[in-house]
């Protein structure tokens, strides 16, 4: 019995208790007669009792709603198409097209009095937004692509996470908020901003003034 | 369905209450997540944080395929990922700095001895026993939300769990070779 080992896949299924009745006897049968795979068994029971038993942790109450106030202002991806990210290299002819194609209804029904036209309209705009987020990836979210056109003035480049970067502004009297690009915008002077960056590091968040 | 459904929607038009709901319903989940795999709580914060910034501005495009919750902890699982590197440190060797008294009960004892042996796996080790044994996720949503194959999420969890035993010193004390 103990020749053929159950592999390890086997045996976390034997713990889990994921086995047929009849391979969960075999299993049993081999661990009275083989001491290594019974060690494992025991192992994994252990393991996993460790980690059960252990409590879930609390966010402290303060980092909570420090964390809630630094959300930056969302911008909708139905109003507003991110300018010069990389995915819009697909999605600006579509959107273009899709805007086309909706003021082309719109005209057509005005004349014809239909009343699809706004519906039609959205949809194609819909879609555009959708083609853009499908270009970015859904699960792509880690990846924030340069801003390569911002409004603000850049003060410096800091290390982030670009959210801790807001609350340093913002423990110093600075409003910021995170850009959808990464980056992060603060509103005030120049020299205020420069000041309350003095001891960060150089990184890659860029930091704008507006 | 996804209990977490209609309050995500209302989050995906701009609704910050929904959202800040959401972040209440799931705040210890993700912590957890984040503390058990960095091994500090500072970082672990800064990872949540991070993550929610993400979250809140990707909302828009998340498409319900996954439960919003295994969206979100493969969101911190990132977030986590990128402190650490950020950081350049190895997990830490202490576990993690009571530094909110009410945390300083009998319980977090327990936790302490369980980090540091945490502390010690693989970093995809122990990723995948956090989100199984702590945090309840399925095979499948570990595969989804870590992007390997199921086989591969067993055999962390198989190894995690059987190296975290080891190291707690709560397994058989005679090891023998390999199967």
């Amino acid at each position: 019995m103990a020749e053929k080992h159950p592999n390890e896949l086997e045996l976390l299924s034997f713990v889990e208790e994921e086995l047929s009745a009849d391979e969960r006897q075999e299993v049993a049968e081999h661990l009275v007669a083989c001491r290594s795979c019974s060690q494992h068994v025991r192992r994994l029971e252990a393991g996993r009792g460790a980690l059960r038993a252990s409590p879930l942790l609390e966010l402290p109450e303060e980092r909570r709603r420090e964390i809630l106030a630094a959300l930056p202002e969302r911008r909708e991806p139905r109003r507003s198409f991110r300018p010069l990210k990389r995915a819009l290299v697909i999605a600006a002819p579509v959107a273009a097209a899709a805007a086309l194609v909706g003021v082309f209804v719109l005209g057509g029904t005005q004349l014809g009095g239909g009343g699809d036209a706004d519906e039609a309209a959205r949809e194609g705009a819909a879609t555009a937004a959708e083609m853009q987020a499908e270009a970015e990836d859904s699960g792509g979210v880690e990846e924030a692509a340069p801003e390569a056109a911002h409004a603000g003035e850049l003060v410096r480049s800091v290390e982030g996470p670009a959210a801790e970067v807001v609350n340093l502004l913002r423990r110093e009297g600075i409003p910021a908020v995170v850009d959808p690009g990464g980056s992060v915008t603060a509103q005030g002077a120049l020299a205020d901003v420069r000041a309350a960056l003095l001891g960060r590091p150089a990184g890659d968040v860029a930091v704008y003034v507006r | 369905m996804d209990p977490d459904e209609l309050l995500v929607r209302r989050a995906q038009r701009g609704e910050r209450f929904a959202f800040e709901q959401l972040v209440e319903r799931h705040e210890h989940r993700l912590y957890t997540l984040a503390a058990r795999t960095l091994g500090s709580r500072e970082d672990a914060a800064d990872a949540v944080q991070e993550a929610l910034v993400r979250a809140w501005l990707a909302l828009p495009k998340f498409r319900g395929d996954a439960r919003f919750s295994t969206w979100l902890y493969r969101i911190v699982v990132n977030a986590a990922h990128d402190v650490r590197a950020k950081r350049r440190e190895p997990a830490a060797e202490e576990p993690p700095d009571p530094a909110d008294p009410r945390d300083r009960f009998a319980e977090q004892e327990l936790s302490g001895e369980l980090q540091r042996a945490l502390n010690g796996l693989d970093e995809s080790y122990r990723v995948a026993v956090v989100l199984y044994d702590v945090l309840g996720c399925s095979y499948a949503e570990i595969a989804e939300l870590t992007g390997v194959p199921e086989g591969t999420v067993k055999s962390r969890i198989f190894r995690g769990r059987g190296e975290l035993a080891e190291r707690l010193g709560t397994a058989v004390e005679e090891t023998e070779s390999k199967t």
